[in-house]
Order: C-alpha cells, then structure tokens, then sequence
C-alpha cells in the first residue's frame, strides 16, 4: 500500500510522470488487453477501448482519490470503456448490445485473430447467451482467473452476490454445453 | 445367537441407501467438473505478434504529457498575427464608418418629421432659418414646374 502511494506520487509529478505511466502501462497492458478482449471480442477493437483507457487513466489520475486500489481504479475504468463501446457501436448499426455481441461471436470464425477450436467456439457461444453481468463475472472468474475479492472491488459488488452470479451462470454454460 | 458363515450363509447387505437417479446424472456431473475445474477451456483469442513491443509507445504518444518539449514561437514572429490583426483593423474601420453614417440618417429623418408634424413651428419659424443661398435653391428646383403644372396651381388654389 505504500509503495502504491509513493507510485501515485509519482505519476502526479510531473518530473517523474512520464516514467511512472510507462511503467503502468507495461504493468497493466496485458491484463487490461485480456480484460477488454473479453468483452469486444476483435482485437482491433480491444486495442481502440485499451489505448482509450490507458488516456482516460491519465487524464484522471489527478482526481484518483486512492478510496480504491490502483488496479481496481484501471479495471473500472476499461470495463467502462468497453460498455460505452458495444453500446455506442450498438447504437450506430441500429441494434441492441446484445444482438451486436451475438454478432461479434458469429463473425469468430472469420476472425484471423481467433484460432479457437469447436469447444472453445462453443464455450464463447455459451457465454453470450447470458445476461450481461453474469457474463461480466464469468469472464473475469473463468478466463482471467481474477479473485472474488478482486472482482468485488472492480465492479462494486458484495462477494456474495458475485459467487451467486458465478454459479448461475456455470450452471446455464454446462446446460448449453451438454445440450448444443 | 447363531454363529455367522459369511462363505455360506445368505450374503447381508450394506444397508447404505443411494438417491434416487444418482447415476443418471453422474456421468454429467464428472464431465462437467472435469470440464470446468481441470480441462480449462481457453478464449481462443490471439494477439498479433509483437503488438504489445509498441504499445508503450503508441500511448505514450496519445498522452498530453507536460514533460513533452513544446516548440516556442513569438506571437510576433507568426504572419497570421498580422495578417488578423490588419483584418480586425478594417473591419473595424467599416463598421464604425457604417454605424455613424446610419446614425446622420436617423437623424435627418427625426429633425424633418420633427419639423412636419410639430404644430409649434410655423413656417414663418422655418423661413427665418434660411439663409439668401438656401432660398435662391429652392427657387432654382421651382423652375422645373412647366407651365401646365403652374396654370393647374394657380386655378387649384384660386
């Protein structure tokens, strides 16, 4: 937590900035990349909502009250991004967020950036049949393994409900899995 | 009490009692904690090579960082100063020469309507005002009635 503090600092001095925010962006773009790739599916997408981000991080690091962890601050921000994304993107092609991710998945296939095989194909069909915050915290539980604790904090939500939407949304992936 | 043949006597069962249907669905559920706890399934997703070598950069260059080195030009050394500052000049010009002229003719047509309509002056009070120029002016512009027009006045107002 302290060195967390000092790096703040850091990044609000101007003459340490600069190395500092390197220095976030080489910590967080991997995990931020898995985040958002999550969520809009192609990676030219992913790379528009991670650098958005990232600038967004920046602008606003003046007004990081340090109420929350750097990281959960940075995750909050991207899954922000990424939702502002598919809905604007929604809105333009005249459709719901939902039927625009279910299109995403359809064009998986096609993708040169996607080399899943059937299962996987069949497991990212699964997850786009369900309400938009189970899926949130499936991904986030499943793929980028993140913690109950962590999650929490990134999506200000109990614990308790977190497991309860884990669960339900386990339950429907198995469902779908075993009958498609 | 009899002394147990376990060999030869009727076999005793367990008496451990199964759910009912529990082996209809044990084959699901294995298949399903092997599938979600051990055989992880992967996204599928792949990242193009060495994208995450220029990120850094690519950021870096979005960013409005106030340690960037900004070239510093004199306001005075910049053309379009000039140039705006003499459009600015002009149409300041014009437009103040544009707003008195508008205001001389305001005012004219005030002082004539002043002088139509208020009951007050008499039109002796008017000719006191002229001048011997102003009177031979008017006298020249009366030259221009022809004959016609002099006879019709003459019968009208008789």
């Amino acid at each position: 937590m302290q060195d967390e503090k000092v790096f703040i600092t850091e990044l609000l001095d101007p003459k340490t900035q600069n190395e500092a925010f390197r220095k976030l962006v080489r910590d967080y773009q991997r995990p931020l990349y898995a985040h958002i790739r999550n969520m809009v599916i192609n990676h030219d997408d992913t790379d528009d909502v991670l650098q958005n981000t990232f600038v967004k991080v920046f602008q606003n690091l003046k007004n990081f009250k340090g109420e929350s962890k750097l990281y959960s601050w940075v995750y909050r921000i991207a899954t922000n991004e990424a939702i502002t994304f598919i809905n604007t993107r929604a809105k333009k092609s005249g459709i719901s967020s939902e039927e625009l991710k279910d299109k995403m998945i359809n064009n998986l296939q096609a993708d040169v950036d996607y080399d899943g095989d059937a299962i996987q194909l069949k497991l990212q069909k699964a997850v786009a049949t369900l309400p938009e915050k189970q899926q949130l915290v499936f991904k986030m539980k499943y793929f980028q393994e993140l913690k109950y604790e962590e999650i929490s904090e990134i999506l200000e939500t109990s614990v308790g409900g977190l497991k309860a939407s884990y669960f339900h949304a386990v339950k429907k992936i198995e469902e779908y899995l075993h009958s498609n | 009490m009899k002394n147990f043949d376990l060999h030869n006597d009727t076999k005793i069962p367990t008496g451990f009692k199964i759910p009912e249907n529990y082996f209809d669905s044990l084959e699901e559920r294995v298949m399903q904690r092997i599938s979600f706890d051990e055989n992880k399934i992967a996204t599928g997703f792949k990242v193009p090579d060495q994208y995450f070598d220029s990120l850094e950069e690519k950021v870096m260059q979005k960013l409005p960082l106030e340690t960037k080195e900004v070239k510093v030009i004199s306001l005075w050394q910049r053309k379009s100063v000039w140039i705006s500052s003499i459009a600015a000049v002009f149409l300041i010009s014009l437009g103040t020469l544009y707003f008195f002229n508008q205001q001389d003719s305001t005012d004219l047509t005030i002082s004539s309507d002043y002088l139509a309509y208020q009951s007050d002056i008499t039109t002796e009070d008017i000719a006191l005002q002229l001048t011997d120029e102003d009177i031979t002016a008017l006298e020249s512009e009366l030259t221009t009635f022809d004959s016609e027009t002099e006879t019709y006045i003459n019968d009208y107002l008789n």
